[in-house]
């Protein structure tokens, strides 16, 4: 588990991470969503003992991570352009991480590499950006490392790769004691990999819960009525976010758990209702407005 | 974390990202010393066997070898390595923390602060002295090859790699510090610039503007050690050990050393201090810092007043250098200096040029310091001029001749070697007298407060004013030595100058005829008496005249020169060498007041009596001229003629009324012509002899013309008519 207390950095004067708190348990993961300038780098480089902390601490495992080998053998950082040795090679770099991270799996980096088609003898800046980013990947996912922090890594992957090493962080998951922190800039991004999200908004956490809280406390709903009395009556007892109507068909976002909105359903007479999947971004909406904020603006653009 | 953990994976793979700098410093290392010094030697014993055999000397191969074995050791090539290498190591080592990449991959790394540091800087220190060892290993072998080689040059050349190291990582730690308080690649190096230098800058600086404003102020060569700047400890260490290249075989090599103990112990004590502030730099460096010109913020201000203050200061210099000195234009410069620094400043520090003239404030703030400091100069507000130090704060005083105008106290050999070496009168009165006689010290003070009351007047004095310079250095009881240069009116410090010249120790220091190694040397020396055209060789018992005139000759102080001048030399020469090839020669006035010194000569034929003091005889001048050169004009200003007034006698009655006037050159500046009576350097005399004297006397000597001393009728005739 990594713990975050009371986290806090300036750069000349300005606030970049203001006082966030933030448990990020194990064996889920972990998104991290902000806008350019949220702060997402700053909170990710000083999780991982790359900043200096002003005030508060980051304990891993409970122990902290600033100038702790110990904690930092748990974590392998991959930056928003990871960092390759000039000239080097992919197996370069294996020869390297394997001198740092005790726990490298060298034989399944090599199998890796083969399955994603990268050369391990090319040198490494004749690769794509995508390419590179990959090969971050299968280094840190092959550093036996127990925390992942990515930062901006999956921005510009392209769908299929997307999906790929969404597939490898859930059998890595599966087959170990593995826990992926993801930052990105965009929410549709995470969407369909993170279990768990935090919202940073100007260097503070503005929200941080369990997708699967999330989807159950908030619902939408496809309905027509027979009646306006009716539909009168129902919406005046359902806590409403979102309303939409094409036509007589009504499609609802509503707070509260799927039991209770479809009882609510039930009962009121309504012609016809289904309750519909939400997406992330329908959530975040819901949610982060009960705190003032406008999430389009923020993560939607 | 122990060094244990610094496993041999990690060394190897730091050497791989380093590669390019560790063989960069083996190839200069290799080329640099063994395979130039061996060019060098091969070149050198071609040359010699060209020569005939019998300049085929084993003293020749005693010299190279020497030359060898401190080429090898101690040389220039070692002081540039070791200053390169040092500020490349620290650079290029560290210079990931400027790019936020770099640090994001290194910083997350499971690798502690300590051991990251200390596998960085050890690889360091490894690279150069694994180059310096390979060279020396290959230098030992070439040098056996050339026969160059000796036990006594590995000795050598092992305390050289020693000393040399020292130097390198003094260096090394001082570009660390600027490479962890800088936040970009221009910032290193400029801070590696200003720790190396600043405290040599400061010190120009400060002497460049003592030298205008304080009147009294002298720079007597003193060599001064640095405290904050390896860079001139390592190369003064270098030079003063190269130097001795050029010594003779005999005098041992390792007395070298005492030269280097100063600049070696500064810089070793530097390396063990700099280390703990470099680790401390290390630690508290942060880590978002890369980009900034200077890591820490906070350090941006102060850093920029401690540069920008001297900068307008030497500015300041430079232009009063272009203009005389003229206040106006250095204040002028100075101003310039803070304007166009803080511009470069500001630009560097936000990396805009729309930053020039942000922090405004900083302008008139730096303006205040260094026009505050231009004025402590211009006014003297700290008293240097003023200053003269008491009887109870002086523990000793030396007083030299600022210029050493006799021919006879020039230099003081060291006796007793093949090869002697010299050192000035000066040099030598300053650093050996140290008189703790009361009435010197107080002598010496009221030198220094009549020049001190009298300077404007002295400024404006005509040129026949009785002036000498005089050079001042006293000791104080607090450690502390103060130097100080004079101009005195003889007529009016006489009584103090009589003082200090009749002090025991300026005799001893000054005269090397009082020296025990003089009086050892004596059986090997030869005597003669010169008196201006003639030389006798004194074949008497030379240490009963050495006594009669060291007895003597101790009445040779102010009031002696005022009066009077030499009637003769006393000279003393030795022969040495392996071939008494060299010849060496003291000479010494001799005054006709110097009755026993005389009796002796005269008793040994060296001297006839008569002679004393009668340089020319009428019959020996078959004709003389007498010019001048000058005229005095309406005011009493000397204007010098176009034409020289030239005057030819024939008359053997003229010449007899003019020979009083005449006194042999050589005689008059033998002695301290500063303190005599001046002759009068407008008028000129040519002799021209009768046929038979050019045959016996030394035709060649020059007169000068004691202007007063010749007849009132025959000045009028020299006097230009208008």
């Amino acid at each position: 588990m990594i713990e975050v207390r009371h986290l806090s950095k300036s750069f000349e004067g300005i606030k970049a991470v203001r006082n966030v708190s933030v448990i990020i348990k194990e064996g889920a993961v972990f998104g991290l969503i902000g806008t350019n300038g949220a702060g997402k780098s700053t909170f990710l480089r000083m999780m991982t003992g790359v900043l200096k902390p002003d005030e508060g601490i980051v304990l891993v495992d409970r122990m902290p991570v600033f100038d702790n080998l110990y904690a930092k053998e748990r974590i392998f950082f991959i930056a928003d352009e990871p960092y390759f040795f000039t000239g080097a090679c992919a197996r370069d770099m294996e020869r390297f991480y394997r001198t740092v991270f005790p726990e490298f799996d060298r034989e399944r980096f090599y199998l890796y590499l083969s399955n994603f088609g990268i050369e391990s003898r090319r040198r490494i800046s004749t690769f794509s950006k995508g390419t590179k980013k990959q090969l971050a990947i299968l280094l840190g996912i092959c550093s036996g490392a127990k925390y992942l922090c990515c930062d901006e890594t999956f921005d510009g992957l392209d769908p299929v790769m997307r999906q790929v090493i969404k597939s490898l962080f859930a059998k890595e998951m599966e087959e170990r004691d593995f826990t992926p922190v993801i930052a990105s800039h965009n929410l549709r991004e995470l969407e369909d990999i993170c279990d768990h999200v935090g919202l940073l908004h100007q260097g503070g956490m503005i929200l941080s819960k369990d997708l699967e809280d999330m989807k159950c406390s908030i619902q939408k709903v496809q309905t027509v009525f027979s009646s306006q009395a009716k539909e009168r009556e129902l919406l005046s007892q359902l806590d409403i976010v979102k309303e939409e109507r094409r036509g007589t068909l009504l499609t609802l976002t509503v707070r509260g758990t799927r039991e209770e909105t479809e009882e609510k359903f039930r009962q009121s007479g309504a012609l016809f209702y289904e309750v519909l999947p939400l997406s992330l971004e329908e959530i975040f909406i819901s949610e982060t407005e009960v705190n003032g904020y406008d999430v389009k603006k923020l993560i939607l653009g | 974390m122990t060094l244990r953990n610094l496993s041999w994976a990690d060394w190897v793979e730091n050497l791989k990202r380093r590669n390019w700098t560790a063989v960069l410093c083996m190839v200069a290392f290799l080329l640099s010393v063994p395979v130039y010094q061996a060019m060098k030697m091969t070149a050198l014993i071609r040359e010699q066997q060209v020569l005939p055999a019998a300049f085929q000397e084993a003293d020749f191969i005693v010299s190279i070898q020497r030359e060898y074995m401190i080429n090898i050791s101690f040389s220039m090539n070692f002081f540039v390595l070791s200053v390169l290498f040092g500020l490349l190591f620290a650079i290029q080592g560290f210079s990931w923390l400027y790019s936020r990449k770099k640090t994001d991959f290194y910083m997350s790394l499971p690798v502690s602060n300590k051991r990251r540091f200390l596998l960085l800087y050890l690889s360091g220190v490894f690279y150069y002295m694994a180059g310096y060892i390979a060279a020396l290993l290959l230098s030992w072998f070439l040098g056996s090859l050339l026969g160059v080689m000796s036990l006594e040059a590995v000795g050598f050349s092992l305390i050289g790699l020693a000393a040399n190291t020292v130097l390198f990582l003094a260096i090394y730690h001082t570009a660390l510090f600027a490479v962890f308080l800088a936040g970009n690649m221009r910032g290193a190096i400029l801070g590696c610039l200003f720790f190396l230098f600043y405290e040599k800058g400061i010190q120009v600086i400060s002497e460049g503007y003592r030298n205008i404003y304080f009147r009294t102020y002298v720079d007597l060569g003193d060599r001064h050690s640095f405290l904050l700047s390896p860079f001139f400890n390592g190369l003064m260490m270098n030079q003063s050990v190269s130097l001795f290249k050029n010594t003779d075989a005999a005098i041992d090599a390792f007395s070298c050393f005492e030269g280097i103990f100063k600049p070696l112990l500064l810089l070793l004590v530097f390396v063990v201090l700099s280390a703990g502030l470099v680790y401390l730099a290390w630690r508290k460096r942060p880590t978002e810092s890369y980009g900034h010109a200077i890591a820490v913020r906070g350090l941006r201000t102060p850093f920029k007043f401690f540069v920008l203050i001297p900068v307008s200061l030497f500015a300041g210099l430079l232009c009063g250098y272009a203009s005389s000195d003229n206040p106006g234009f250095i204040i002028f410069g100075i101003l310039c200096g803070i304007l166009g620094g803080h511009c470069i400043f500001q630009i560097l520090y936000e990396s805009d040029l729309r930053a020039a003239w942000k922090k405004k404030w900083h302008i008139p703030a730096i303006a205040v310091v260094s026009l505050s400091v231009f004025a402590s100069f211009y006014f003297d507000l700290t008293g240097f001029d003023r200053y003269v130090p008491s009887l109870e704060e002086a523990e000793s005083v030396s007083v030299s001749l600022a210029y050493e105008n006799s021919t006879l106290f020039p230099w003081y050999e060291d006796i007793g070697e093949d090869s002697m070496t010299y050192s000035s009168s000066r040099e030598r009165m300053i650093s050996q007298m140290n008189s703790p006689e009361e009435e010197t010290i107080q002598a010496a003070g009221r030198m220094l407060t009549w020049n001190h009351e009298h300077y404007e007047e002295l400024e404006e004095t005509s040129s026949d004013r009785p002036i000498s310079n005089w050079v001042i250095r006293y000791r104080l009881k607090n450690g502390k030595e103060i130097s100080r240069t004079i101009a005195v009116d003889n007529s009016q410090v006489e009584d103090a100058i009589s003082v200090i010249m009749n002090d025991e120790r300026f005799h001893r220091t000054r005269y090397q005829i009082y020296a025990p190694e003089f009086e050892e040397h004596l059986d090997e020396m030869e005597c003669f008496y010169f008196n201006g055209t003639e030389r006798n060789f004194y074949t008497g018992d030379k240490d009963e005249l050495l006594k009669v005139y060291q007895e003597e000759f101790k009445q040779y102080d102010y009031s002696l020169l005022k009066e009077k001048h030499p009637v003769g030399i006393l000279k003393f020469t030795i022969a040495c060498g392996k071939e008494m090839e060299n010849e060496y020669e003291w000479n010494f006035p001799v005054y006709d007041s110097f009755a026993g010194t005389l009796a002796l000569l005269e008793k040994d034929g060296a001297v006839k009596r008569e002679e004393v003091g009668n340089f020319l005889e009428t019959e020996e001048i078959a004709s003389l001229w007498l010019i001048n050169y000058v005229r005095e004009g309406e005011n009493g200003e000397i204007q010098w003629l176009e034409e020289p007034v030239r005057l030819l006698f024939t008359d053997k009655k003229d010449i007899e009324r003019i020979l009083p006037a005449l006194y042999p050159g050589e005689l008059y500046h033998s002695v301290d012509s500063d303190l005599c009576n001046p002759y009068d350097f407008y008028f000129d005399v040519e002799i021209n002899y009768e046929n038979d004297v050019l045959r016996e006397k030394d035709t060649s000597a020059y007169f000068v013309v004691f202007w007063e001393k010749l007849p009132e009728d025959i000045q009028k005739r020299m006097k230009p008519s208008d």
